[in-house]
């Protein structure tokens, strides 16, 4: 064997599987580098697993974009609860536009983290950033959230260890993070899935058997019967969420997020989001105070605009699907409120004292 | 451990980094080992059942070869076969035919209690010991001389490529292999790699997302539209030959990639004209096994039997127990019946119509073959649904489908395209060999068409790729 090892022989080398592998590479690069590719994606994605290529899609649409880029991060309730469509209309003349960065998960900071350089580079006006209780305080897991599979980034490393400890890290995290370093050399691989729907979508659209639906998905939905709600309270008691390593984490690199945004000459304005009146019951309640204290109080110190649900109107039960997500209803009264409140904060921006006029 | 899975590609990287470095004996006493290592994974407690085998049948046939006396040969390959088929009655029909026991009795008004055991069913059972029962026989009829030695014999029985899914591998073809040094070239290592390339393709993209498309039906209760019975079997019959294919291929490739030469268990099923030729063509080392050593002997045992019933009753009753391999249950019987019934027309058929069914033109005949194709892969798609069902009358509520409810609806025209989405890269390759006359056509095929195939395979492969280790189906077996 060691006479025909190929590496001996230049021209026995598998150039067939050489070539196509490095075309492979090359068509996706050609892809990746290219808006119609991420427009054509952003069309054929879907709820409510569509939401990675989604993100991807808009950020990548977002670059050549010169408009004055607002960019909403949060959760599926930012994805639900914001009518971009109604702020792009109402902020047209100011040259404003508003992309929807809605992601199913918790839009933790620590994903935020990860994320930031992609966000930066889109050199965006300013950041709306939506979390709300579970964006501090759920336990950060792979199968939870769809961020560190898709968009990894090594720098979470040294927080991670530090926090978690290496033993968990390496043990909760491999797999995602192998996978994820998998995907930043292919956007095939990265977005398989997406890719895999979008494709089955294309073909469903190609015969006729459905039409392409904006992506809002809860405000299809009707309301959920009592007995969900009583089966929630049941479930939790008051006693979700609570603080733990993941929290105490994610309040660190929420500090440090606003401060790098800062430095970028980025605004930041937070807004808690709001959920069903019965929402308050299921939580611990100790924790809920903190977590809207801890805002508060970084909001304050760190000169951010915080909007803070005893700051919002009262959102009544008919307004939502279930604990967390606006119906359309909902939606329409809150992107109405949020459009005001944005037109008074985006035209009040002093870049140097981005307090709260 | 199964092919499609990270365990496996390390092992595979450790067993053959060694292979390469070890000279004949010590590579046939590593891959022992790692055969053992293999089954093992699965479950350590079946290797006894493997070893037991593998000495039953080491001594018999040593005892075989050298007893004078033909009464004593046959009382050896008496001992061979039966304790062979007792591990594989007890470990598979156990259950099923005790079942069947207490059934029937209770038709009698007999009232027996249940006796059911939990028995677990190794994986592969009904490979190995048909493989070791196959090297007794062969020595018996004297095809064969016995291997004296025992760890060599021991690699024939486990050999980890083939163990649990075949192909079934005759001691005459395997054994040699075995004792004799093999030659690794550049050649057979691309070869071997190129088969398991496909075979992993044929499985993780194909085969598993067509279970994606069939599964749902079949746990779906009555009543049954016939447009949708009609795609998931044509779905179905295509899974279930890339699962199976597939994983003989790899079996093949992984054999190639040490030098090895596993027989080829699949040639193109899907275009024969005639049932026969499909079972010459479809899992053939099962096939040629019960050819070979069930229905050759019998048909001679059945000489009182006279004219054509004499090929009817060898037939029906090599065809039940074909079907009968396959699995405990009563589908598999039926299976099995369903295609004894064919073989059993194909042959009236050919003795009586064959001269005045023979078109003349060229145009013609390609119509008839074609013609012939078509009808041959419905067959072999009811076949299929036979060997899927979840229950008995399953069958009879598809087929009522297909035939008395073929209504077509929209979303028929999205499972229909989705299987095909799947399917168009295995026909285009199956379509090139046929006419090539070559299964390695591809690999053999100029450049640029090397280039597009492999880069359709990784697109597919890194979209549609099953993950999860999802495993092959006839491990069950």
């Amino acid at each position: 064997m060691k006479k025909n090892l190929f590496i001996s022989n230049f021209k026995q080398l598998p150039w067939a599987l050489i070539c196509s592998a490095v075309l492979f590479f090359a068509v996706q690069g050609m892809l990746s580098a290219s808006e119609g590719f991420w427009r054509l994606n952003y069309f054929l994605s879907s709820l409510p697993t569509g939401d990675p290529i989604r993100f991807e899609s808009l950020l990548r649409i977002s670059k050549n974009d010169e408009r004055k880029k607002v960019f909403i991060i949060g959760t599926s309730q930012t994805r639900e609860g914001i009518d971009t469509a109604y702020l792009n209309k109402e902020f047209a003349k100011d040259d404003i536009v508003f992309y929807n960065l809605g992601v199913a998960g918790s839009a933790q900071p620590i994903d935020l983290y990860m994320l930031k350089d992609k966000i930066i580079n889109k050199n965006p006006y300013a950041i709306v950033y939506m979390p709300y209780i579970e964006s501090f305080y759920l336990e950060y897991s792979k199968d939870q959230f769809i961020y560190i599979d898709d968009f990894f980034h090594h720098r979470i490393l040294p927080h991670f260890f530090k926090s978690l400890g290496i033993r968990e890290t390496v043990m909760s995290y491999t797999k995602p993070i192998l996978s994820a370093l998998i995907g930043k050399t292919s956007i095939f691989y990265r977005h398989r899935n997406n890719i895999r729907d979008n494709i089955f979508t294309a073909m469903r659209l190609a015969l006729g058997l459905e039409k392409r639906t904006e992506p809002v998905l809860y405000q299809n939905f009707d309301m959920k019967e009592e007995h969900y709600y009583e089966n929630k309270l049941k479930e939790y008691g008051n006693n979700k969420y609570s603080s733990n390593k993941y929290s105490r984490l994610n309040n660190y690199l929420f500090k440090e997020l606003i401060n790098e945004f800062e430095t970028k000459n980025i605004p930041v304005i937070i807004i808690d989001g709001p959920t069903h009146p019965l929402f308050k019951k299921v939580m611990r309640k100790e924790v809920g105070d903190e977590y809207v204290s801890h805002l508060r109080d970084q909001a304050k110190a760190q000169n951010v605009s915080f909007l803070s649900l005893d700051q919002m109107p009262y959102f009544p039960a008919e307004y939502f699907t279930d604990m967390v997500h606006f119906n359309a209803q909902g939606r329409e009264v809150f992107t109405k409120f949020i459009s005001q409140y944005l037109r008074q904060k985006l035209f009040k921006f002093d870049y140097q004292n981005l307090a709260v006029k | 451990m199964i092919f499609n899975s990270v365990q496996f590609l390390i092992f595979f990287v450790i067993v053959y980094s060694l292979y390469l470095k070890l000279p004949h004996k010590g590579q046939n006493r590593m891959l022992l080992v790692a055969s053992y290592i293999f089954y093992g994974a699965w479950d350590w407690r079946f290797l006894s059942l493997i070893i037991l085998s593998t000495i039953i049948d080491y001594y018999c046939g040593i005892f075989v070869h050298e007893s004078k006396e033909p009464q004593q040969k046959k009382r050896f390959v008496t001992i061979s076969m039966l304790s062979n088929l007792m591990i594989l009655l007890f470990f598979k029909y156990f259950n099923f035919f005790a079942a069947n026991l207490q059934g029937l009795l209770n038709v009698f008004g007999l009232q027996v209690p249940s006796f059911y055991l939990d028995i677990i069913l190794p994986m592969g059972i009904s490979f190995y010991t048909f493989q070791t029962m196959s090297y007794t026989i062969d020595i018996y009829r004297r095809e064969l001389k016995p291997t004296r030695n025992f760890l060599d014999f021991a690699l024939f029985v486990s050999f980890y490529p083939q163990l649990v899914a075949g192909p079934i591998e005759r001691a005459k073809h395997l054994l040699p292999q075995i004792l004799n040094p093999r030659k690794v070239n550049l050649e057979s290592f691309y070869e071997g790699m190129f088969l398991m390339f496909w075979g992993l393709f044929q499985k993780v993209v194909i085969a598993d997302n067509l279970a994606q498309i069939v599964d749902p039906l079949f746990i779906k209760n009555p009543p049954y539209n016939g447009v949708a019975v009609y795609i998931t079997m044509v779905a179905f019959t295509f899974q279930i030959y890339c699962d199976f294919a597939g994983y003989s291929n790899i079996a093949r490739g992984l054999g190639k990639v040490m030098g090895f030469d596993i027989m080829i268990n699949f040639n193109l099923p899907f275009f024969v004209t005639n049932i026969q030729d499909y079972w010459n063509r479809w899992h053939i080392s099962l096939s040629s096994w019960i050819r070979d050593y069930l229905y050759v002997p019998l048909f001679k045992y059945l000489r009182k039997v006279k004219g054509q019933a004499r090929i009817y009753s060898a037939l029906m009753i090599s065809m039940t127990l074909i079907g009968l391999w396959h699995g405990a249950s009563w589908n598999f019987v039926i299976f099995g019946v369903y295609y004894g019934l064919l073989l059993v027309a194909y042959v009236i058929i050919r003795s009586r119509c064959h001269s005045w069914i023979q078109p003349k033109s060229v145009a013609g005949k390609s119509i008839w073959h074609w013609t012939r194709v078509i009808f041959m892969f419905h067959l072999i798609m009811i076949g299929m649904l036979l060997f899927r069902v979840q229950y008995g009358a399953q069958i009879y509520l598809m087929l009522k489908g297909v035939f008395l409810d073929f209504q077509f609806l929209p979303e028929h025209k999205f499972l229909a395209l989705k299987t095909f989405y799947f399917i168009w890269i295995l026909l285009l390759v199956q379509f090139f060999q046929y006419f090539k006359k070559d299964l390695l056509c591809v690999y053999r095929a100029p450049f640029f068409v090397r280039v597009a195939f492999y880069l359709i395979c990784f697109f597919l492969i890194t979209i549609h790729g099953v993950t999860g280790e999802k495993e092959f189906i006839y491990f069950q077996f």
